[in-house]
């Protein structure tokens, strides 16, 4: 009779537990919007000209026809307590400019993420879940005139950030060749080789470039020759 | 052999319901997806630890105790490994569902390295000078802490399920969320119940009789309540006294005799539980939980002309006393005893007894001093050596060392069968 109503004492604590969890995880499960994907432009949105001047000296490229290297790089405080002056993503950015040239063009957002990184992050989190696309600031480059696109962000809750899908949402790539490279902090690509696809299920898409961002950090040079490595091997 | 196997798959695939489940929800990159399942095998096979720590009686019969704590030890281990490499391969954003993950892991860790030197034969069994460090530390840490600190993988189990309860990839997918909250209140469910239900249905008895064998070992007969028909030659209990003056934790002794209504026990007195044996009481209530062993098993197993060699050191004869009051008779028994001194050999004329009621079959050596392997050789006719089945039991060196001898002199290992008193 005893080990009756403890059994029962131990049946009803753990259906109450059951019972709490199960509403704070259909909580979670209702809070999460999945964002929608894909170029919004039938053709590369570009509003104006403004591909910052570079110097060129690609020829020959995989795709043919002119380069641009875009990429999103966040500097200041980072993962593990660091502070970049220059943001690890914009090194490799710079590294692939140099070996290949073409033109350069920075993803920048019209309102600047914040400085502090576990507020980035959190932003990060809720810009993802809600699908909310950041503004980018000031004018961005016209995508027809180039028929290759490498294509830099870091991994942002396993995928590229919010502000970098702004870019892939207002230019439609698919046709081009697009070069995919990134620097995260141990979640490799993540998810955002998928995320490319989804946005561009017609474009060309070569192997990437991946890298830890505090591994690029602690060795540029190395990093260079990686990436000079990797492009000699895409034929650059 | 097949037992072992099919024991051992069933544990390493407890984790596949969950991870199936969790696969076929999530849309990352295969990846991203075999990095977190890294850390959801690892979180199974603490759980699967768990509901083994247990050590239901089915169990035992089916594969044995020894067997059923090897794998708890691995299964721990492993886990510890695998999710290392989930820690290494992935990237928390979420500060705390990291800190908090983070914190299992070295809770964990620490625990594991402890209960290695602790709660294990592992390498106490087999290093001199680890054994030598464990002992001293035993002198500051009773047995009670040490229990106390192992069971801090629970907290780390609760971290765990914290940890994953953080992660918005995870939580958001509600399917998943219900089938890991199912399975990980089942298990701590089931761990709950048998520390705090299944002693009510444990065996009960009255210890008759409490007398010492010399000064170091006692013999403790608990007069059960009710016989129970599962008592089996060779058979051993987790006992407790329902008294103060000794500490409440269940400790194993192994049966020295056969009856199934009174189970007496021999004892011998090298920790803080068996020091404090002697305070207990005729009279004093105990419950037993058991019983455990694979030895009758075994032994039914085995064909009737097959010679059967039981190696005892010290108290460890208890169990082979019990062996050959339920088989002497009907099978060709060879009992070799060493004992430390002379009057350790406690046992003597109860042997005595087997011998002179069964001269062509029940044959015993008694010395002072471990077997060495010419001993053994001296001892053993090749027909034992090439056909017996053998039982060890002793102290862990003891008996490692036996086991290296036996299979020196030729016995196949199969054909050892041991019970190491390192718990």
């Amino acid at each position: 009779m005893r080990g009756r109503r403890k059994f029962g004492v131990l049946v009803g604590v753990l259906a109450v537990v059951f019972a709490v969890l199960t509403s704070i995880n259909i909580g979670q499960a209702r809070s999460v919007r999945p964002a929608e994907r894909g170029p919004i432009a039938a053709h590369s949105a570009a509003s104006g000209s403004g591909a910052p001047a570079s110097a060129s000296r690609s020829s020959g490229t995989p795709g043919g026809g002119g380069v641009l290297i875009v990429y999103f790089s966040r500097s200041g405080s980072h993962y593990g307590g660091r502070n970049f002056k220059v943001g690890n993503t914009a090194h490799v950015a710079q590294f692939i400019h140099q070996r290949v040239g073409g033109d350069l063009y920075q993803i920048v957002p019209a309102v600047p993420y914040p400085e502090d990184y576990d507020q980035t992050v959190e932003q990060a989190r809720k810009e993802q879940e809600d699908g909310v696309h950041p503004k980018i600031a000031g004018e961005q480059p016209d995508t027809d005139r180039y028929s290759t696109i490498f294509l830099g962000y870091p991994i942002w809750w396993g995928e590229q950030p919010m502000i970098v899908q702004t870019f892939m949402q207002d230019h439609n790539l698919n046709g081009k060749t697009v070069i995919p490279f990134t620097t995260d902090e141990g979640s490799g690509w993540g998810n955002s080789l998928d995320v490319l696809k989804q946005y561009y299920p017609q474009a060309r898409i070569l192997d990437g470039f991946e890298k830890r961002g505090n591994d690029v950090a602690d060795d540029l040079d190395g990093t260079q020759r990686q990436v000079n490595d990797w492009l000699e091997g895409l034929g650059y | 052999m097949t037992r072992s196997l099919l024991f051992y798959a069933a544990a390493l695939l407890f984790p596949l319901p969950l991870v199936a489940i969790l696969n076929t929800q999530l849309t990352d990159a295969a990846r991203v997806r075999m990095v977190i399942s890294l850390g959801l095998i690892a979180y199974c096979w603490w759980l699967a630890a768990i509901l083994l720590s247990v050590r239901p009686t089915w169990l035992d019969r089916w594969v044995g105790l020894p067997q059923i704590y090897a794998l708890h030890g691995s299964l721990g281990i492993a886990a510890l490994v695998v999710a290392y490499l989930h820690i290494d391969n992935n990237y928390a954003h979420n500060m705390l569902a990291r800190d908090v993950g983070n914190w299992a892991f070295y809770l964990s860790l620490g625990v594991a390295a402890y209960s290695i030197l602790f709660m294990s034969g592992w390498l106490a069994d087999r290093l001199l000078l680890v054994a030598r460090i464990k002992r001293g530390l035993e002198r500051l840490l009773d047995h009670r802490i040490a229990v106390w600190l192992h069971r801090l993988n629970l907290v780390a189990v609760a971290l765990i399920a914290v940890h994953v309860h953080l992660i918005v990839q995870i939580n958001r997918h509600l399917v998943f969320m219900i089938a890991f909250d199912l399975v990980t209140l089942a298990v701590l469910g089931v761990y709950a119940w048998k520390k705090w239900i299944a002693p009510d249905s444990f065996l009960t008895g009255t210890v008759r009789e409490n007398r010492a064998l010399n000064a170091s070992t006692r013999q403790v007969a608990i007069a059960l309540d009710e016989p129970s028909s599962r008592i089996r030659p060779g058979d051993f209990f987790f006992l407790r006294f329902e008294t103060d003056g000794i500490p409440r934790e269940r400790h194993p002794f192994s049966l020295t005799g056969d009856d199934q209504g009174l189970a007496t026990f021999t004892i011998r007195q090298i920790g803080d539980f068996t020091r404090a044996v002697p305070q207990v009481p005729v009279g004093t209530r105990s419950r037993l939980e058991g019983p455990f062993g694979r030895f009758d098993g075994i032994l039914k197993e085995t064909p009737a002309q097959i010679p059967l060699v039981f190696i005892g050191m010290g108290a460890g004869v208890a169990p082979l006393l019990s062996l050959a009051a339920g088989y002497a008779g009907d099978r060709a028994i060879t009992l070799l005893w060493s004992v430390h001194r002379d009057d350790d050999a406690y046992y003597r004329s109860l042997i005595e007894d087997f011998e002179n009621a069964n001269p062509d079959r029940f044959d015993a050596h008694i010395q002072v001093g471990r077997f060495t392997r010419d001993r053994l050789a001296a001892l053993l006719s090749a027909e034992q050596i090439g056909k017996a089945q053998f039982v060890v039991v002793g102290p862990a060196q003891a008996v490692l060392a036996a086991q290296r001898h036996l299979r020196r002199l030729g016995v196949s290992h199969r054909r050892i069968h041991h019970e190491r008193l390192t718990m």
